[in-house]
């Protein structure tokens, strides 16, 4: 389709040169012919750019709201060179947190107590949080520090728990 | 806030506008589809997508006829009842195509109907946004796509307000998780 436009396109400024007219002035039937198959491409590129660029931008806040894992369900629909800019985009905010030595994606709502009660959802297993390590089975309960558990609760696996 | 990448105006751009061709133009013939060579003849009535009547006009090879989801008949409509008019079915960008059709026509009272409409309509949706729960109701189906969201922001907010009110928990899934969608049914096994 975007081939044929094109072909159109130089099919009808072919035509103008051809008949000895000056193609920066003419205002004939042919050059409108062209103008409208030169819009048509502007805008499918148009078109183009704009989907890439808003995919683009969904894949960049996953990072903020999922972790840098991504579950199968939302990698299976990424193409390749997407998924490389997951990566790469993932790669640079961790570059940059380890230089600030702080995790930027947690506390997106401000914390009323460093500390949290959770209940695990999934099946987590044995996890190190700061200096000891605990075992996150189903349906049981912690009391942890809030920071180690929003990762968690963001991806589904706990929840927090409130009496 | 319109970039080149705004989805809602490139959308916005494929609303059909007619125009006139003020001068002929060649092998361009499926934009017509009376026509019987693979061109448009000079004076020829043909509906265009927005952005491309734009275009045209702007290099002075159309002119635009006012559409007619900004006829009288629409006007009197949202004179009698603003917020009965099915909005959405005339044009999901009602007002964003009326703004931008303004300078192009010579019919100027476009302006003070669209802020008429507006104002009277935004009203009713401040009005419902606060007592419709649950699924979509019968009203929220006239909305143009801006009124839509101005009534999902209101209603939101208000959800919001409510579970501030009373407490609980603040740290939730990521709601894109929420979203994956159901496998398909199993089909029932048919006879005995």
């Amino acid at each position: 389709m975007l081939y044929n436009t094109h072909l159109c396109f130089l099919l009808l400024l072919r035509k103008i040169e051809d008949a000895n007219l000056d193609i920066q002035t003419t205002r004939n039937e042919d050059h409108f012919g062209a103008v409208i198959h030169h819009l048509s491409l502007a805008r499918n590129k148009r078109c183009l750019m704009s989907y890439m660029y808003n995919r683009a931008e969904i894949i960049q806040s996953l990072r903020w709201k999922i972790g840098p894992v991504l579950p199968l369900e939302i990698q299976e629909k990424l193409n390749y060179s997407e998924e490389e800019y997951y990566k790469n985009h993932s790669t640079a905010i961790e570059a940059y947190m380890s230089q600030l030595d702080l995790d930027l994606t947690v506390d997106m709502v401000p914390p009323k107590d460093p500390y949290i009660r959770v209940k695990v959802l999934d099946d987590i297993g044995e996890v190190c949080l700061g200096d000891h390590t605990i075992s996150l089975t189903p349906q049981s309960l912690h009391f942890i520090k809030r920071v180690d558990a929003e990762p968690f609760i963001l991806q589904g696996l706990m929840e927090e728990f409130l009496e | 806030m319109l970039s080149y990448y705004d989805i809602d105006d490139i959308l916005l751009g494929e609303e059909p506008i007619s125009v006139v061709f003020q001068i002929g133009a060649n092998g361009v013939g499926l934009l017509d589809p009376g026509s019987e060579t693979n061109n448009v003849e000079k004076s020829a009535k043909v509906d265009l997508p927005f952005w491309l009547a734009h275009e045209l006009y702007l290099r002075q090879a159309v002119s635009i006829n006012v559409p007619s989801c900004y006829s009288l008949k629409t006007r009197k409509e949202i004179q009698a009842d603003a917020a009965c008019v099915d909005l959405r079915f005339r044009s999901p960008y009602f007002y964003e195509l009326g703004c931008k059709l303004l300078p192009l026509v010579a019919d100027k009272s476009i302006g003070p109907f669209l802020r008429y409409a507006f104002t009277s309509r935004y009203k009713e949706i401040l009005c419902k946004s606060h007592s419709i729960t649950g699924a979509t109701p019968k009203f929220s189906s006239k909305l143009t796509k801006e009124e839509s969201l101005l009534l999902e922001a209101a209603r939101s907010s208000m959800v919001a307000f409510k579970k501030w009110r009373v407490g609980g928990s603040r740290l939730e899934k990521a709601s894109i998780l929420g979203r994956k969608r159901k496998p398909p049914m199993p089909t029932q096994p048919s006879g005995s």
